[in-house]
């Protein structure tokens, strides 16, 4: 929907097109259907009130003409024509006591073909049906008289033709038009009212319904998206078919199509990334030797950094393409020993920075399922990456705690931090520190920490960062026991 | 010192090679798994082997001479060097694995330590800093001096020594020191006795002058390491 721009504040825009059902944004199928129900409901009840009235109308109108008709019939059957006499109505006396005192506003008179008037149901009649004098409708009309007290007044007028031997009589009858109609304009209105105030609850009750059994029938839709939120894409697992109604299935297979095909291209690329990273392996030794094999020189201390970083850059990305590959052996084991270990491999690493390196943790083993190998990786990353964080003289921590119900590993450091800002990436693929590498310093590649998430989801555990208290980060695994 | 090199890319070879003998050790170098078969008909002191040689897999070469009963200590090279590569090539009977790249440095620091357990196994000498322990007869000298150490001393600086450089564990040094016969439950009385035994190390060392330090790693064990000037 698009509005033009004098007439829509961005504050009008959104909530219009949230309203917007013919045009793009489908925020909820089940508020478009049940959108599109209730006008279609109400507009399908107000053409059903509509037609009624109208029908109830004409209902009136022809029983108001056939009443005229039988009036009619019933007059002309009542004249009487005495040889000899003058024309005469014979009927009940109640009748035309009736006809006298105008009751129902029946007026009647009868003429003859001269066009003088020989009978009137009340003496002045043919004021009440002027109107028919020249007129002469053969069935019942509505026309416009003028009553006595000078108010315009509508009547219903027939005029029949009587054949005698005398010659041809013409019997008008009328009848006040709002009598009847106010009679049979209240049952009218009545029935209508009644249908109106029956129609809005109605309305609810079916929209009601019509929601519930909306939402019902989606089920198997919210179920589709549930499954597919809850999907490891990585995994190469795919939708299930059964339970998927048949519109959605082309659009589950063709899901489960993509899938595929993402898998295939994962494999593929971790596939190429592990062949190159590995083939890269062996000329990096070559430099490297060949590079620590001659005399010192200018320079060289920096070369020595940039193969270092490189060949960091080459392992990790080997060791990222291969562990997303691999499936983790996850068995029950101390967590402790497998840190403890990790912690005496780094000693040197760490010595060599200047760095003191420490384990804390209690004397009992602390059992979790973990893939010693994968954990130890994702451990040395850990450390390995506040080493070299950390100033001359610091201090790396790793602690491993078992807390609400999880193995928690603690990797702490007193390096620069990270802002919290940038907290939330730091797991993610080619995340460089804010502290941009200079020359000869040896930053990592960006996947340390990549790894790192990479091994805790295979442990369906959680990798995450904190602010350490006084400065520095703390790397946090939670492993569930 | 004999050492067979068995590494296929040539440049790398000859680098190992020459750094070798720059530190005083014989080195012999085989491209092949063949030749190395063929090498190994004489004795080595140590064989560095790469694993992906272009006639197979160098740990098949590991298990063969296990299986013949050589104990030829053997560091295993290796582009591969994931933890679980690591664990299946010292569980065929590797006794170090070093990943590629490396440092030539590295290198040495692992084929020294390699020669150093093996020799301390055979009874022979381990020598850090100005520090050297007979092994057979479990006797100290510090810088040619004669010292005087007690049983326990020796045995803590042995294993120590053994993997100097090296963070040996404190269940390890207890288990050396006392057995295991406490282990489980009256851990905190064997651990404060290992503090104490390190402490006497310490201060033996110190009044001898000796250029060897014991480092602790706080909750995992202790390092002997040379003092640098």
């Amino acid at each position: 929907m698009k509005l033009k721009p004098k007439l829509s504040p961005a504050a009008l825009a959104k909530p219009l097109q949230r309203l917007a059902w013919r045009g793009q944004p489908a925020g909820s199928l089940l508020s478009r259907l049940i959108l599109r129900i209730a006008l279609l409901l109400v507009a399908a009840v107000g053409l059903v009130v509509g037609l009624t009235g109208w029908l109830l109308g004409q209902a009136g109108d022809r029983i108001q003409d056939e009443f005229l008709r039988r009036q009619a019939a019933e007059l002309v059957s009542g004249l009487q024509d005495i040889p000899g006499g003058p024309l005469q109505m014979r009927l009940a006396n109640e009748t035309l006591n009736a006809y006298a005192q105008r009751r129902e506003g029946y007026t009647f008179m009868v003429e003859n073909d001269a066009g003088r008037i020989t009978l009137e149901s009340v003496p002045m009649a043919r004021a009440y049906l002027a109107p028919a004098l020249g007129l002469k409708p053969n069935r019942p009309t509505l026309l416009n008289t003028i009553s006595r007290d000078g108010v315009d007044k509508a009547m219903y007028i027939l005029t029949l033709p009587v054949h005698t031997p005398r010659g041809v009589y013409y019997l008008t009858v009328g009848q006040n038009r709002t009598i009847d109609d106010a009679l049979l304009d209240t049952a009218t209105s009545e029935t209508f009212h009644s249908l109106v105030r029956w129609a809005a609850p109605l309305l609810m009750l079916t929209l009601l319904v019509a929601w519930a059994t909306l939402r019902g029938s989606l089920n198997p839709l919210y179920r589709l998206s549930g499954k597919v939120r809850e999907l490891d894409v990585l995994s190469g697992e795919t939708l299930a078919l059964e339970n998927v109604p048949r519109e959605v299935r082309p659009l589950v297979e063709s899901f489960n199509t993509l899938l595929a095909q993402l898998t295939r291209t994962l494999e593929a690329q971790k596939g190429l990334t592990a062949d190159t990273a590995h083939q890269l392996k062996t000329p990096l030794a070559v430099l490297q030797a060949r590079l620590e094999q001659l005399d010192d020189f200018k320079g060289k201390a920096l070369l020595m950094g940039d193969v270092q970083r490189m060949s960091r850059l080459v392992r990790q990305l080997l060791h990222y393409a291969v562990l997303s590959q691999h499936t983790a052996n996850l068995q029950l084991a101390d967590v402790g020993a497998t840190a403890r270990a990790v912690v005496g491999s780094l000693v040197p690493l760490a010595r060599q920075a200047g760095v003191t390196l420490a384990y804390d943790g209690p004397d009992t083993p602390l059992l979790a399922k973990h893939d010693s190998g994968l954990l130890t990786e994702a451990i040395s990353n850990l450390v390995d990456n506040a080493i070299r964080h950390s100033p001359k003289k610091g201090s790396v921590e790793v602690a491993v705690n078992n807390r609400n119900g999880k193995l928690e590993i603690d990797v702490k450091d007193r390096g620069p931090g990270i802002p919290p800002t940038e907290q939330a990436l730091v797991f993610t693929r080619f995340w460089q520190g804010p502290d941009v590498p200079q020359e000869g310093h040896h930053g990592g590649a960006g996947l340390g920490l990549a790894l790192v998430a990479e091994v805790m989801r295979q442990h369906h555990g959680h990798a995450s960062v904190l602010s350490r208290e006084g400065g520095g980060s703390v790397f946090r695994l939670s492993l569930p026991v | 010192m004999r050492i067979l090199v068995i590494e296929d890319e040539k440049s790398l070879a000859g680098l190992m090679e020459q750094t070798l003998r720059q530190h005083g050790y014989a080195a012999q170098v085989v491209h092949t798994l063949a030749e190395a078969r063929h090498a190994l008909a004489q004795p080595f002191d140590a064989v560095i082997s790469d694993r992906r040689l272009p006639d197979g897999d160098g740990l098949d070469l590991v298990k063969e001479l296990r299986a013949a009963g050589n104990g030829v200590p053997i560091l295993m090279l290796t582009a591969l060097g994931l933890p679980k590569d690591r664990v299946t090539g010292l569980e065929a009977g590797a006794d170090d694995y070093l990943g590629k790249p490396f440092s030539l440095f590295e290198l040495m620091a692992r084929v020294k330590a390699l020669l150093r357990r093996t020799a301390g196994a055979k009874g022979l000498q381990l020598e850090a800093g100005n520090v050297v322990l007979d092994t057979l007869h479990d006797t100290v000298k510090i810088g040619g001096k004669p010292a005087l150490f007690g049983k326990r001393e020796v045995v803590l600086l042995r294993h120590l020594l053994q993997r100097a450089g090296e963070v040996v564990g404190k269940d390890v040094l207890e288990q050396a020191l006392y057995g295991n016969s406490n282990k489980e439950d009256g851990s905190s009385d064997s651990r404060n006795a290992l503090e104490v035994a390190v402490h006497r190390l310490r201060k033996l060392l110190e009044s001898h002058h000796a250029t060897l330090e014991i480092i602790t790693v706080r909750g995992v064990g202790y390092l002997a390491d040379e003092i640098k000037t």
